[in-house]
């Protein structure tokens, strides 16, 4: 009996083992997504077309990185040999942020490190391979959450390729998911607006009539993403402001005409 | 510190995680589900200085952890990754009624378990739990018909989505 209860208490404790094995892959492959997402802060298109890729300070990631270092070697387990090089170096000298993303997703595959593929691609330019992976990404069936951010990441990469009707189409299936990001809808407003597409003007003046900006982190988070929208339409090519436009800055309200009033 | 928590179980994680999958009425193999919990607790121990209160915490684990595996389970049942046999042995019970083998059993858990909290709730209570469908009409204060209908949309996902593996079980 003593012997049948040690072997089920050491079978117990190898699958224990292999478990806290999945936790230390998962932690080290966060760590290099973050990475990849600060490596993407540092491009113009990483600013303009990357967004709801969560990173804090460099500190931050320091602190943790270490922290899953030493419990590794504490645990036995094996550390990615990037970490350790990463740890010690400026993040100017970190490698380009594919390369971070393609080693997350070596440590383990899933939908979000996919996604985070994708926007490092979109950061060092390439939207066409961007754009393939989230097609390909959206065809396997991901959760509402991931499926989300795709839409999201899909729509960035195709106004980035000046593709704006099928972009405002992918908005405007991100803005419906359900707690979608108001920044989406910023978003669509602003592509929208530019290019006169009166369903998605629509479709984004309703949800962001209900926005509060008096809120401070929605005020935040309403700022940054209107920075960025206006930093997309800087860089397309200037028509002359249409009429939808004018109409929304000087008779709209709230978040819809402060997104008009930006695109002037 | 990983030892103890496997062997007795002194922060209760065993029943948090029965609680969690009875509330959320979602089918998983709970062994592993405890596994990782105590595995991501130990890794986050010398983090914790005493708040929140520790049932909250192993709580919020237990909750962090559902929602990753239930993740998993759905991208590797999207995708063409095999499943070990050893990893399926928990779902032989039900599977069985349901003419399924074990492997099958975990991919169909992985589509149900992304369903919506009433549909599963349904299933749960009037297929598994085996209680009386004009019990349930009373108890939720809603129509017989409408709940009958959740558990088969549920039923149709499990089969449907065992359907591929139970053919190759049958050929074989």
């Amino acid at each position: 009996m003593r012997r049948e209860l040690d072997g089920s208490k050491r079978s117990s404790l190898a699958a224990a083992m292999r478990e806290l094995a999945i936790v230390h892959r998962r932690d080290q492959a966060r760590l290099l997504r973050v990475a990849c997402a600060l490596v993407c802060t540092r491009s113009r298109l990483g600013r303009l077309y990357v967004a709801g890729f969560a990173h804090g300070p460099r500190i931050r990631w320091d602190r943790a990185c270490a922290e899953e270092i030493e419990s590794a070697g504490a645990d036995d387990f094996q550390v990615d040999p990037l970490l350790p090089r990463l740890l010690g170096l400026s993040s100017e000298l970190w490698p380009r942020a594919t390369s971070l993303a393609e080693a997350a997703l070596a440590l383990l595959p899933c939908h979000e490190g996919r996604i985070d593929l994708a926007r490092a691609k979109i950061a060092e330019a390439d939207a066409p391979g961007a754009i393939g992976d989230l097609r390909e990404l959206l065809r396997d069936g991901p959760l509402p959450d991931v499926r989300g951010a795709a839409l999201e990441a899909l729509a960035l990469a195709l106004e980035l390729e000046g593709d704006s009707r099928a972009s405002i189409a992918c908005y405007g299936a991100a803005a419906q998911q359900s707690r979608s990001d108001p920044r989406v809808c910023v978003a669509l407003l602003a592509l929208a607006l530019r290019v006169e597409d009166r369903p998605g003007i629509s479709l984004a003046a309703r949800r962001l009539e209900a926005l509060d900006l008096t809120v401070s982190g929605s005020r935040l988070r309403f700022d940054r993403a209107l920075k960025a929208a206006r930093g997309r339409a800087r860089r397309a090519p200037r028509d002359e402001i249409g009429w939808p436009i004018l109409e929304m800055a000087f008779k709209g309200s709230g978040a819809c005409s402060e997104v008009a009033r930006g695109l002037l | 510190m990983l030892a103890r928590l496997v062997h007795g179980d002194p922060l209760g994680v065993r029943g948090a995680v029965a609680s969690r999958l009875r509330s959320g009425c979602v089918l998983l193999d709970a062994d592993r589900v405890h596994l990782r919990v105590i595995a991501r607790i130990a890794r986050s121990a010398g983090r914790y200085h005493g708040r929140p209160g520790v049932d909250e915490w192993v709580d919020s684990h237990v909750l962090r952890i559902l929602g990753e595996v239930i993740r998993e389970d759905h991208e590797a049942a999207r995708g063409s990754a095999s499943i070990e046999k050893e990893a399926c042995d928990a779902f032989t019970a039900l599977a069985g009624p349901l003419g399924l083998d074990p492997r099958s059993m975990r991919k169909a858990c992985a589509c149900f378990n992304v369903l919506s909290l009433a549909d599963r709730a349904a299933f749960i209570d009037l297929v598994l739990r085996n209680r009386s469908l004009d019990d349930l009409a009373r108890e939720l204060g809603e129509g017989a018909t409408q709940i009958a209908r959740r558990a088969r949309r549920a039923l149709d996902v499990i089969l449907e989505a065992a359907r591929p593996l139970a053919g190759a079980k049958e050929s074989t």
